[in-house]
């Protein structure tokens, strides 16, 4: 039983086709890393399993629901979260606020609990908060907690997207490029990061990258696009093997 | 600074404030009435726009609703101040939420033509309507928010001590909401809508909200309005007061609480410091298109957040910096405003 399945995606721009039939499943509790050329479709997968793109044809379903019937805002509900590849951060939140905002629904203070600054709220509010210390412990931020995300690194402000996806408690986590613009040596790191996340919180997680290295390294599967539509799929051994991928994606064999 | 300076600093603002009829004059206290209403109308555009980032030019027509509510109820139809109230609060919130319906189309400039068609029709519907509501005239009403007797203190007092209990309840309201997760989602929405889809806020719902309240907040100011000045025309709600609630926020410093505050203390005492210098008042908007002009370019953040920068820099030693190493990155860069496809 897969945790989540894409099922004939198609999606155009006006005359250009950016999925094309494009069917992949993600078993539940595995890493999917989805790789591929500038322009293969890899955000734009990510941004119809998050509703914020409307394909003309297909289904995206998990956990035995269809994403794609959902409200943007309602998909966060169903358990997905998701990270930008050019970031979606809130310049003027603080890194802490930030975060706290991932754990938007799991905390359901009413408008007049918020505005009225209620015991139950503030209590709920309280253990929000110190959830998300843990978060930003576990990421290394803490000690950035009350700092305005504007005018912070590139490489600190992908870890706080992280963060804040994380902090949705969510069951399938979309990543999409978290090593761009990361020095080298911090890839590594990062790529341990994202497995031992997957291990510990146990979710699914869709990983899209160029840093070949991690995902052959932390991949379960890897599923190679390439102009909309889906050339290959495998563990990453056999991918990395595949003629069509090596022509592709890799260029010619070398 | 730190939060237990903060408190004493908002309690000793506050117990002045309250204890102000005491000291001065009834003149000073009528202009401190002034002080409220505008400070909370400029509060609730700071509410829509400063934190919400919806423009709007309408929020004169928000205050006018609510003043001429309350004006024709106590006038003409012999209701109490006290029963106009949540009454004309509602009528203009609901109005507001009308308003806000196409703000989930358009936004920016687009939005702000919207709401300025309604604070340009406002004014003419007291004249269409000039048997109701004396036209251009305006109406005085004969009846004044009185001090309850056994209170023996005078009206004046009374009216003053009203305003600021309903304006420190409303500052704390927003107060509250801003350190919520709704206020999160309300900020979340002006710098990044599609992050905050995808947190899982109802986009839609909250940009609706907000402006009802925005409105709602607007009329409470015009309520506050009519009690103080017991009379109402169609040229106090013209196009000009909202965009002098604009000025007002911006040289306050907008999504700031303290900010509303100092704008309102400059938009009613410094027109009087003009005429008072011998400066033809004429030349008053000249002068409020230069600080506007001198704000922008050398306080972002207005009067409030000039303070907040100034309290920072005796307090912050400790402060951690960002990482060295990488460059940081403009705002600008940090947002991208559509998904990459």
């Amino acid at each position: 039983m897969p945790g989540l399945s894409v099922e004939n995606l198609e999606l155009s721009f006006g005359g250009i086709r950016a999925l094309d039939q494009l069917s992949f499943e993600v078993a539940e509790g595995s890493l999917c890393a989805l790789v591929g050329p500038n322009g293969a479709g890899k955000s734009s997968v990510f941004n119809c399993v998050t509703g914020l793109y409307r394909p003309s044809a297909g289904r995206v379903v998990f956990d035995g629901q269809d994403l794609l019937r959902l409200p943007a805002h309602a998909v966060a509900a169903a358990g997905v979260a998701r990270t930008f590849q050019n970031l979606a951060l809130f310049p003027r939140l603080t890194v802490l606020e930030n975060v706290l905002l991932g754990g938007h629904l799991n905390q359901r203070s009413g408008p007049l609990a918020c505005a009225l600054h209620l015991p139950r709220h503030r209590r709920a509010e309280r253990a929000l908060r110190a959830e998300a210390g843990e978060v930003l412990e576990l990421l290394g931020l803490a000690s950035l907690a009350d700092h305005l995300a504007a005018g912070l690194p590139y490489g600190t402000l992908k870890r706080v997207e992280l963060a804040r996806a994380l902090m949705s408690r969510p069951r399938l986590l979309l990543l999409d490029e978290p090593a761009a613009g990361l020095p080298h040596g911090e890839v590594a790191d990062l790529g341990d990061l994202i497995a031992r996340i997957r291990t510990e919180l146990g979710l699914s997680i869709v990983l899209v990258e160029h840093h070949m290295g991690m995902v052959m390294s932390i991949s379960d599967k890897v599923v190679v696009l390439n102009l909309g539509r889906r050339i290959c799929q495998g563990t990453p051994d056999e991918v990395s093997r595949d003629p069509d991928v090596i022509a592709a994606y890799l260029g010619e064999a070398a | 600074m730190n939060k237990t300076t903060n408190r004493i600093l908002w309690a000793v603002l506050l117990g002045a404030l309250v204890l102000a009829p005491f000291f001065v004059g009834t003149v000073e206290i009528s202009a401190f009435q002034k002080v409220i209403y505008l400070s909370v109308a400029v509060m609730s555009l700071n509410v829509l726009t400063g934190f919400n980032g919806q423009a709007s030019i309408g929020h004169s027509a928000f205050m006018g609703i609510a003043a001429y509510f309350t004006a024709l109820a106590v006038q003409s139809h012999g209701w109490s101040y006290w029963a106009a109230l949540p009454a004309s609060v509602l009528v203009a919130a609901l109005v507001g939420a009308a308003a806000g319906v196409p703000a989930l189309r358009i936004r920016g400039m687009n939005l702000a033509l919207v709401t300025l068609g309604l604070a340009m029709v406002f004014p003419q519907l007291p004249v269409r309507f000039t048997e109701e509501t004396g036209g251009t005239q305006g109406m005085i009403l004969d009846e004044s928010l009185g001090a309850p007797a056994f209170l023996a203190v005078s009206d004046v007092a009374w009216r003053y001590w009203v305003l600021l209990t309903l304006a420190v309840l409303a500052f704390w309201l927003v107060r509250n909401t801003r350190a919520s997760r709704l206020g999160r989602s309300i900020i979340a929405i002006r710098d990044q809508p599609i992050a905050a889809h995808t947190a899982g806020v109802n986009v839609a719902a909250t940009k609706i909200s907000v402006f009802a309240v925005s409105a709602g907040m607007a009329g409470l100011a015009g309520w506050m309005f009519t009690v103080t000045n017991q009379f109402v025309s169609p040229s106090d709600f013209t196009v000009l007061v909202s965009i002098n609630l604009l000025l007002g926020m911006a040289v306050g410093g907008s999504g700031t609480l303290l900010g509303p505050v100092i704008g309102a203390a400059f938009l009613h005492y410094v027109p009087d410091a003009v005429t008072a210098t011998g400066i033809d008042p004429v030349l008053t908007p000249v002068l409020y298109g230069l600080v506007l002009i001198l704000v922008v370019y050398f306080l972002p953040g207005g009067a409030a957040g000039g303070l907040a920068q100034l309290a920072k820099r005796f307090s912050t030693a400790r402060k951690p910096s960002p990482p060295a190493g990488e460059p940081a990155r403009p705002v600008s860069q940090l947002t991208s405003s559509t998904p990459n496809p």
